[in-house]
């Protein structure tokens, strides 16, 4: 075992010390972060730059104070339409002529935009949500009603579920939106995991395997003890870049509300309001409430369930992954139709992990948590559904025993096969190794 | 009974402390009766010889006749289906890689590793500590003159550089037993002769070393002993002069000062080739060379030079695979 400890300790140093790794784990969450700013600072610009337009106004419903309120480019006019419409000389790109309305009442109205080039959408929208607003308090006052009297109608109705028995906790957190998120995430982590640090065991297999090194070693340790260190070992760079992530990504988007000060709270509702969203208050609303449902998420028993199955969803894969690379011949390229029916359950496993941040406790998704190769995606995107604790402890149980399994066979498909040089070996050659004699 | 043995070896002296064959010497690797199945083959069937401590000791055979299937036995990545393997008499074990060196034809570094931390890394998990493996590191670097390479990447070395770091990982442990499976391949010339050096040198400190090949002058060039394997099976072995000897054709060369031109000796089956200062020919069985001489002296030539033409291991090789073939064509 002394032996296993160098070769993690390798297999970890010169991974971590690798430039490539200092890269990708500090430039991915900045350029991920950096692509966020632009992206709202690309939606968030606007109408400074938009060509000015005329209104003309024919029931008086637009101020000039709604305009200077909504940042719009634009003049309220008294001219003739179509004046407005031939004049040779002009410093605006078109007109927006909001005819006499005839019925007040009536649902669908009608306003037309003169001009060579086609508005810009935002502000298209702006505009149709300042004229529907006008338009709207024309017909209250017209109906002789009162805000007030209108806001007391709309009505909120939502189911949240509480436990059978008064001892018990809820079986579901307030808000199953917040824990579909959360779960969504811890899933995605896992797929990421899994497959990303998988196959970089399947490589450093076949790379030691193609460098002729690998007989130069099991010469010194046993080559079990060669696949675990390395599979301990890259799955230590593995947490290590999750950990530095776990770091990076708060402290940047800390540090993004200095850096872009441009995303100050009115353009946040602007936007929003631009997107055709809630109101302010509705917003503080919703972040109320995705504080409250975060507080409901029982972190303590959530988080060491996820790295449970970090390590349990790692270690199952990687083995697979080692065992695979080790039966690849001399050719990196050939390794992709034995990798096929590892990816396959992977691929499976997320996809029944969206399903079961629908419907967290649907029998796939119980089912699913209870099937090892689909488990460690599948589980984790439950935690935040508050799963019942016999389902959490028994998946846990059948993973890791399975993880015993599978790092068994395929050491013993993996001694073999790094000793095999030349062509790539069938599935059919792996079986036979599982119970070939050393 | 251990002798004093004189050899030498491209002028190389060696005075070595060697056991003759019988009883007393010391084995330091008994193989006894090794059996190894592989899928539809059977790589060894029953293979049994022993390596006495101290010698150089080569395991020929052509392709496929096993010689990887046993040295991986003894250097424990794989384990024998039948008989047993003894390593300085007790049966293999996991400390076993620790006091064996292998260089095994199939080799290679990690190349984006730098050569200083890869021969740490390699000399620990021959369970060197860290402070006794820097020392030896340092050592042999110096010793082929690479110390201003420790912090160079394996990659950026050439490929003889390469093998030289290779060789020096293998030895750094002091291995009481050396396996060199073609340990010249892909080595220059200049190399060739620092690693021989080398390899003689270990040898002299008391390695044992086995010496796995397919280039018969370098084993006449190292080897005291050899066994030949094919298909499976020992098909020769011995003291490397004594099979030569049992292979020996009765073949004879003279020259003479003057020119001889007359009759051949009637005990001369076959004239291999005559000049007039040269005669090659093979004699029947039983005939001494005294009784070659005294029919020349008796002709009164004058005899500048007389040798007994022995095999080259090579020839011996080729006539023994061969024969073998044959049987199992017979067999068949």
């Amino acid at each position: 075992m002394k032996n296993v400890w160098q070769i993690i300790k390798r297999e970890y140093l010169t991974r971590v010390k690798k430039k490539t790794f200092l890269l990708t784990t500090f430039l991915t969450p900045i350029l991920i972060v950096v692509f966020g700013a632009i992206l709202v600072l690309i939606l968030s610009y606007q109408s400074d730059e938009s060509p000015k337009i005329m209104i003309k106004d024919d029931n008086a419903l637009i101020t000039k104070e709604d305009i200077k309120e909504k940042k719009l480019n634009a003049e309220l006019t008294s001219q003739d339409l179509t004046t407005l419409r031939t004049q040779e000389e002009r410093d605006y790109a078109g007109v927006l002529y909001i005819p006499a309305i005839d019925s007040l009442m009536k649902r669908a109205h009608e306003v037309s935009y003169y001009s060579e080039d086609a508005l810009a959408p935002d502000v298209s929208l702006r505009l149709e949500s300042l004229i529907e607003d006008k338009i709207r308090k024309r017909k209250i006052q017209f109906l002789n009603y009162d805000e007030e009297t209108l806001a007391s109608l709309k009505t909120n109705v939502k189911v949240s579920s509480k436990a059978m028995r008064d001892d018990e906790d809820a079986v579901g957190p307030l808000n199953s939106g917040i824990a579909a998120v959360l779960g969504g995430i811890m899933g995605f982590i896992m797929y990421f995991v899994v497959s990303i640090y998988g196959s970089m065991v399947m490589r450093g297999v076949m790379e030691e395997k193609i460098n002729r090194i690998v007989e130069v070693m099991v010469s010194s340790v046993r080559p079990f003890e060669l696949m675990l260190g390395k599979v301990l070992g890259i799955g230590g760079v593995g947490l290590t870049q999750l950990l530095i992530w776990i770091i990076v990504f708060p402290l940047l988007a800390f540090l993004l509300q200095f850096l872009v000060p441009a995303m100050s709270a009115s353009d946040v509702q602007q936007m929003t309001e631009g997107m055709g969203g809630s109101s302010p208050s509705e917003m503080e609303g919703m972040i109320l409430e995705v504080n409250n449902a975060l507080n409901t998420v029982k972190w303590h028993i959530v988080l060491p369930s996820f790295v449970i199955f970090f390590f349990g969803g790692y270690l199952l894969y990687a083995a697979l992954f080692a065992a695979i690379g080790s039966a690849v011949g001399d050719d990196m390229g050939e390794s992709q139709s034995l990798t096929l029916p590892v990816m396959i359950p992977i691929i499976f496993g997320i996809y029944i992990m969206f399903s079961a941040i629908q419907n967290p406790s649907s029998p796939l998704a119980v089912w699913s948590s209870m099937i090892p190769f689909f488990s460690p995606m599948v589980m984790p995107a439950r935690l935040a559904f508050n799963p019942p604790m016999w389902q959490l402890i028994l998946s846990i149980v059948i993973l890791f025993v399975t993880v015993v399994a599978v790092i068994w066979l395929s050491g013993r498909i993996y001694r073999v096969g790094i000793l095999m040089y030349g062509k790539k070996a069938s599935f059919k050659e792996l079986g036979r190794w599982l119970v070939t004699k050393r | 009974m251990p002798l004093i043995e004189v050899k030498t070896i491209k002028g190389y002296l060696f005075l070595s402390l060697v056991s003759v064959k019988n009883e007393a010497f010391m084995s330091i690797l008994s193989i006894q009766n090794v059996v190894k199945n592989y899928h539809n083959h059977q790589a060894l069937k029953g293979v049994s010889f022993e390596v006495a401590e101290g010698r150089i000791f080569g395991l020929l055979g052509p392709n496929g006749a096993g010689k990887t299937s046993l040295i991986r036995i003894i250097t424990t990545i794989t384990q024998a289906d039948e008989g047993q393997v003894l390593f300085d008499g007790k049966p293999l074990d996991k400390d076993t890689p620790s006091r064996i060196a292998y260089l095994p034809e199939e080799r290679g570094l990690y190349k984006k590793m730098k050569v200083g931390e890869q021969l740490l890394y390699l000399a620990r998990l021959k369970g060197m500590n860290s402070r006794d493996a820097k020392e030896r590191i340092i050592h042999w670097l110096k010793r082929f003159e690479m110390e201003g390479w420790v912090n160079k990447k394996v990659e950026e070395l050439s490929k003889g550089m390469q093998q030289k770091v290779q060789f020096v990982s293998t030895v750094l442990h002091e291995p009481k037993l050396l396996i060199l499976d073609e340990p010249f391949s892909g080595l220059d010339p200049i190399n060739t002769a620092l690693i021989r050096d080398e390899i003689f040198e270990l040898h002299q400190k008391g390695a044992t070393i086995i010496f796995s090949t397919h280039r018969m002058e370098q084993v006449e060039q190292f080897c005291q002993e050899i066994v030949l394997i094919n298909d499976g099976r020992i098909i020769l072995e011995g003291e490397v002069d004594a099979v030569k000897e049992r292979f020996k054709q009765h073949i004879f060369e003279i020259t003479f000062k003057q020119a001889y031109l007359g009759d051949m000796p009637e005990f001369s089956q076959k004239v291999l080739s005559r000049e007039d200062h040269l005669i090659k020919f093979q004699v029947d069985e039983g005939i001494l060379s005294t009784d070659i001489i005294r029919f020349f002296m008796d002709k009164g030539c004058e005899i500048m030079s007389f040798r007994e033409v022995l095999p080259s291991l090579n020839e011996v090789f080729i006539q023994c695979v061969n024969d073998e073939k044959s049987k199992v064509i017979v067999n068949s």
